[in-house]
C-alpha cells in the first residue's frame, strides 16, 4: 500500500525534477549588443536596437551585417556554402555566425554569457 | 581453515547474489542515455532495508557493485566509479529515511527516494570528476526524470514483491 509518507515523497520527487527544469532550462537571455570580429580584431561593436547594415570587407570579399528588430544576421557573406548566412536572425546571448572563408565572426552578446554551442 | 559463518552472512550471500544476477541481467540491455537504466536491483536493495535493516542493505549492494563490476569487467573504470558513488548516496538516503520515517515509508516512497538520490550521487560525480562542464548541468532534468520514472516502476515491483514475502522469522 501507498502510504503519506510515500505520496510526499514522490511529490516532492515531481517538485525537485520540475525545479530542475526550471533551474536549468530556462532560455538563453536576450541579446543586447552585436559584436563583429573581422581576422583577429573586434572591427564593430553596436546595439541591437537601430536597424542599420554594415559591410565588412575580408580577405574573400564582403560580409553584410544586417540589425534589425533586436537581432542581427550575416546577410550575405563570399562564401559558397551560405554558413554564414544559414545561422539565421541570432537573439540570444552567446548566438553566432561565422564566415570562415571571409575570417568574420557576428555574435550578439547578452548581459550574461551563455554556450555557444552544445555536443553531447 | 574453516571461517566460521553465520546464518546471516549466508543471507547476505545469497541476496547479494540474486542482486547481481538483475544488475548482470540489466547491463545486458541496451540504454538509451548514458547513466539511464532501470535500476531493478534497487528494488533488491529496497526490499532488503524493509524486512533485515540497513546493515545487511549496505552490504548486499556494496557486494553487488563490487562483485557485479568484477563480472561484467567494468571494475575500476569510470562506470564502476558512477555506479558505487550512486549506490552510495542511495544508500544514505535509504538510511536517513528509513530512520526517521520507519514503517510509514512502503517500499514505494523508498524506492523513489534511492532512484534519485542514486541518481544525483552519480551525476555529481560525473560533474565532478569526468565532465566538469556546465553545460552536462542540462542534462540533469532529463536524467532525473528518468530515475523518477524508473523508481515509480521498481517501486511498484517491491511493494508487490513485499506483498509475497512474510516477514522474516
Amino acid at each position: 500500500m501507498i502510504t503519506r509518507a510515500d505520496a510526499l515523497v514522490i511529490l516532492l520527487a515531481c517538485g525537485l525534477v520540475a525545479g530542475t527544469y526550471a533551474w536549468l532550462w530556462s532560455p538563453g537571455a536576450p541579446a543586447t549588443q552585436v559584436r563583429v570580429i573581422s581576422g583577429n580584431e573586434e572591427v564593430a561593436r553596436l546595439p541591437l536596437d537601430e536597424a542599420q547594415q554594415l559591410e565588412i570587407t575580408g580577405p574573400a570579399g564582403i560580409t553584410v551585417v544586417e540589425i534589425a528588430d533586436g537581432a542581427a544576421r550575416c546577410a550575405a557573406s563570399p562564401g559558397t556554402q551560405g554558413i554564414c548566412q544559414s545561422a539565421g536572425w541570432l537573439k540570444r546571448a552567446g548566438d553566432m555566425a561565422v564566415s570562415l572563408p571571409n575570417r568574420v565572426i557576428i555574435e550578439v552578446l547578452g548581459d550574461e554569457t551563455e554556450f555557444d554551442s552544445m555536443n553531447y | 581453515m574453516q571461517i566460521a559463518t553465520t546464518r546471516e552472512d549466508h543471507r547476505i550471500a545469497w541476496l547479494a547474489a540474486l542482486a547481481i544476477a538483475v544488475h548482470i541481467l540489466e547491463a545486458a540491455f541496451p540504454s538509451p542515455l548514458p547513466g539511464v537504466k532501470p535500476g531493478l536491483a534497487n528494488v533488491i536493495t529496497v526490499l532488503v532495508l524493509v524486512l533485515y535493516g540497513w546493515r545487511m542493505a549496505a552490504w548486499v549492494t556494496g557486494l553487488r557493485v563490487l562483485a557485479g563490476s568484477l563480472v561484467i569487467g567494468t571494475f575500476l573504470s569510470p562506470t564502476f566509479w558512477l555506479s558505487a558513488a550512486g549506490a552510495l548516496c542511495s544508500l544514505t538516503a535509504l538510511g536517513l529515511a528509513h530512520r526517521l520515517a520507519g514503517r510509514t515509508l512502503s517500499p514505494m516512497g523508498l524506492c523513489v527516494l534511492a532512484a534519485l538520490a542514486h541518481m544525483l550521487g552519480q551525476f555529481l560525480l560525473a560533474w565532478w570528476l569526468f565532465i566538469p562542464h556546465a553545460s552536462l548541468l542540462k542534462l540533469l532534468p532529463v536524467l532525473l526524470t528518468f530515475s523518477l520514472i524508473f523508481g515509480l516502476v521498481s517501486g511498484t515491483m517491491a511493494v508487490l514483491m513485499q506483498r509475497r514475502l512474510s516477514p522474516p522469522a
